[in-house]
């Protein structure tokens, strides 16, 4: 266990958290979804619940997304009442794979856990979570593990 | 003037672990240039070399986006809270 949680080698979730991400995913596409995780890192790095956040770019929704930094501020100020953090973010990638893009790296932040899903043909999907350190240390998988 | 300031996850390798931070100043400018007293190498995660907000960086204060104001110049008074937001986004392609 690294920093804060960091060099985390694993990202507890809870079954009902996953599922509504992956139906997130689906609701959205052909667009992309993006939200909010919200847990503890006091032992291990836990998600206890997801917001469903509004992906506010709307002329690239297909493939790009961003959430309004007015949702992180509400949401963060949520988690904060109730001894929480924002552990990180998901989002999907529809009809493209389960990795980080060059966009993702671009704007992804040391710390956070990104869970990303691809949603092939608005069916199938798989998912996977990635995070990185160093500001300039590339993705890194992180297992997810359903609690 | 105290002004209790919201650290986000990715730069509290810098502050220590702490969450929360305080930094006197009369306007925001004034915070991060405490801040960078208490903490060095915070300024340059928040702001360019020419001293505006970087373009990943938002600043509430209370809970409005300092863009919205006077942005670095926003004048602060007793109580109030600043929150340092990380841009967050990304895309598929």
């Amino acid at each position: 266990m690294g920093f804060l949680g960091l060099g985390k080698k694993t990202l507890d979730i809870s079954q009902s958290a996953y599922d509504q991400i992956l139906e997130h995913a689906r609701d959205a596409y052909p667009h992309e979804c993006c939200g909010i995780l919200v847990g503890s890192t006091m032992q291990g790095t836990k998600v206890m619940y997801v917001h469903r956040a509004e992906n506010t770019n709307k002329e690239r929704a297909s493939d790009r997304y961003i959430i309004d930094p007015k949702e992180f501020f509400m949401i963060d100020r949520e988690a904060r009442m109730q001894s929480l953090d924002i552990l990180g973010f998901y989002h999907s990638h529809p009809d493209h794979p389960d990795k980080p893009s060059s966009t993702d790296r671009e704007w992804g932040q040391p710390g956070y856990s990104y869970i990303i899903v691809s949603v092939n043909k608005g069916k199938d999907t798989s998912i996977k979570c990635w995070s990185f350190e160093g500001e300039n240390d590339p993705f890194k998988e992180i297992k997810i593990k359903i609690i | 003037m105290a002004i209790k300031v919201r650290i986000p996850t990715p730069l509290r390798k810098l502050t220590n672990g702490s969450d929360e931070v305080f930094a006197e100043g009369r306007n925001i400018g004034e915070i991060i240039n405490d801040l960078e007293k208490s903490f060095p190498g915070l300024k340059e995660r928040i702001c360019e070399g020419d001293g505006k907000l970087r373009r990943f960086v938002n600043i509430y204060l209370n809970d409005e986006d300092i863009r919205f104001k006077k942005n670095l110049e926003t004048e602060l008074k007793e109580n109030d809270e600043l929150s340092i937001i990380p841009a967050i986004a990304g895309g598929s392609i």
